[in-house]
């Protein structure tokens, strides 16, 4: 079973996808992701030891490498790719509740900015690293933001952000946020922000890559 | 003609008498454009170029209501009046040309939806927030999608060359510096394909993006080759914008395997026509790219975004002035306070002494940025640098 969570994390690591993939060539022919995952089932692995074992460590591996510029976002997106052909077969033991996530991750750019591609690299790392991840879309309201945090309670709220003049916008989502739940969680991100301003605006954490956001909050969640 | 001769060549300008070595020339006569090129050989120079990046739209908006004259409404008309020089740019059209009549899909109060003449279809918010659409979706997906635009990627075309002869018998005598457009192997690839498709196809379909960046290198060196010996340019500007804080969105290898040997033709053709000055815009972390432009010969570096990554220090300490730099200040020591504009400059300024480097913001100015603070920078930076330019203010 070691040996097969093993292939499952490289495949993870290094974005084999399936057995047609033809990347990464040195692995052409070989079984990717989606049949490695879907074999570990089949043989009587529970899916949480696959997510646990094999899927989070490799994408934790990548995002580690991406955010120490080892690995760029096209080793990222592909890894990201393979994480998704695992994800499906494991869809069914999340809905059964066999399997849980981490928590809930809501996510969103703020009000007036439409940039989605740092945005959704953040959500494909949570989604590695075993957290369900509600993706609000741009230009995203701080009410919004809101409302799905009534709807998901106990949820982290990660609000991106690419433009100097809506990062203003940042600091009224989280006012709104703290005042309907002082322990909501909310971290925020995007390539003009700095830790000061995450902490002038009374957030919870900034990181400049996917995968600080993911170690703070499995940082958080050992403490606990 | 190979890196290690233009060094040559740069070495051969920098033997050159140095201005106080020269005995009647006044500095009140050179040229804005035999500044820019003294500038960037390194050579010494009696007031460096002023140059500037511009603004984004809203930002002037919002210093009209910091007390910025009214007529000041778009850049031509704030570098007039903040005293900024500028550069023109041959018009060469080497993007492919429309395919689609530009059409509204939907719209309301909040946002526009089009599809452009390219095909891709885009959201706009109409409150002005944007910098960049958002984009949603891509007109090239697959080899068939990509056929129509081989041949809107004609270099012969007649509707490219209609405003060129034009513009070179403007610019041919120009006093400023003269730019002209040096390609774009990846960023307009990338605006056709999307982000998360383009990033993955040197993995998954490397030998379809070959073919699209060779035909775009095949335009733009075709019509370089023509353009060139109708006119001196001082420089040629490409356009990529291909790099994030976390370096570039196609592999570092297959860019420098793929699209190296591109700017080397370019640079090549370049130099030929004697533009030793090739750079292109691309925003965020470039270091992981920066050896491959330097070793086919795209020597400048623009616009140098610090918060990215891409400090003009760090370059210039580890490649010496094998790096042109162009731009490389941090605009968000701007919307702060005077004493970190100070210190922002003050540590620049023994770089910008060497040569080689035209210091502008690394952006556009933001709307963030008070009026009072753009003024004060631009205030030291005359004083410090040693800059041109007559403001109105």
């Amino acid at each position: 079973m070691q040996d097969l969570l093993e292939q499952i994390t490289v495949c993870i690591e290094r974005g084999k996808v399936n057995g047609k993939s033809p990347y990464p060539p040195d692995m052409r022919g070989q079984d990717g992701a989606d049949e490695l995952v879907s074999k570990a089932l089949g043989a009587g692995v529970p899916a949480t030891d696959i997510l646990e074992r094999a899927l989070i460590i490799g994408m934790g591996n990548v995002g580690q490498k991406f955010s120490e510029n080892k690995v760029f976002v096209p080793d990222l997106l592909m890894s990201a790719k393979a994480m998704t052909a695992a994800m499906k077969h494991l869809k069914p033991f999340f809905e059964s509740g066999q399997a849980k996530h981490k928590g809930t991750f809501i996510l969103g750019t703020v009000q007036g900015d439409l940039h989605d591609i740092g945005k959704n690299l953040v959500g494909m790392v949570m989604e590695g690293g075993g957290w369900k991840v509600v993706d609000l879309g741009v230009d995203v309201s701080a009410e919004k933001f809101l409302e799905a945090l009534k709807q998901n309670p106990g949820s982290v709220v990660g609000l991106s952000a690419l433009l100097t003049t809506t990062m203003v916008n940042m600091e009224k989502t989280v006012k709104l946020l703290k005042q309907h739940d002082a322990k909501a969680t909310v971290l925020v991100g995007g390539a003009p922000l700095t830790n000061e301003f995450a902490k002038k605006i009374g957030a919870d954490a900034y990181s400049p890559d996917p995968q600080g956001a993911l170690n703070y909050l499995t940082d958080r969640h050992s403490r606990n | 003609m190979n890196l290690e001769e233009i060094d040559e060549i740069d070495q051969w300008l920098q033997k050159k008498p140095k201005l106080e070595d020269r005995q009647s020339r006044d500095s009140s006569t050179f040229t804005l454009k035999e500044r820019f090129r003294r500038t960037m050989f390194y050579q010494d120079v009696p007031l460096r170029p002023n140059l500037e990046f511009g603004y984004w739209s809203k930002t002037l908006e919002v210093w009209r209501e910091q007390g910025l004259p009214e007529s000041v409404t778009d850049e031509a008309s704030a570098y007039d009046y903040f005293g900024i020089e500028n550069w023109a740019m041959v018009n060469l059209h080497a993007n492919p040309l429309p395919l689609f009549k530009h059409e509204v899909l939907e719209e309301n109060e909040e946002r526009r939806v089009y599809r452009d003449e390219l095909g891709v279809v885009a959201e706009v918010n109409k409150h002005g927030h944007q910098s960049i659409p958002h984009y949603l979706d891509y007109p090239i997906k697959d080899r068939e999608t990509w056929e129509p635009f081989k041949a809107v990627l004609d270099p012969a075309a007649p509707e490219r060359w209609k405003n060129f002869e034009k513009s070179v018998a403007e610019l041919r005598n120009s006093t400023g510096p003269v730019g002209i457009f040096g390609g774009s192997l990846v960023g307009i690839p990338r605006n056709l394909i999307g982000f998360e498709r383009i990033a993955t196809m040197p993995y998954e379909d490397p030998d379809l993006l070959i073919e699209i960046i060779n035909t775009f290198g095949h335009c733009i060196i075709t019509m370089l080759e023509q353009a060139l010996p109708h006119i001196q340019v001082d420089f040629a500007m490409g356009w990529e914008d291909i790099c994030f804080n976390q370096g570039p969105i196609v592999p570092p290898e297959f860019f420098r395997e793929v699209v190296g040997p591109w700017y080397r033709r370019i640079s090549d053709v370049l130099v030929r026509h004697g533009c030793c000055v090739y750079t292109t815009d691309t925003d965020g972390n470039i270091n992981p790219i920066t050896d491959t432009f330097l070793e086919n010969g795209l020597n400048t570096m623009f616009p140098v975004e610090v918060h990215a990554g891409s400090d003009p220090c760090h370059l210039r300490d580890k490649y010496g002035k094998r790096v042109r730099l162009w731009g490389g200040v941090d605009k968000r020591k701007l919307s702060d306070s005077k004493e970190l504009i100070d210190k922002e400059l003050q540590r620049l300024l023994p770089y910008v002494e060497q040569g080689g480097f035209i210091p502008t913001m690394d952006h556009r100015v933001p709307a963030d940025i008070p009026l009072k603070n753009y003024l004060y920078y631009l205030d030291r930076k005359r004083e410090l640098f040693n800059v041109g330019g007559e403001p109105k203010y």
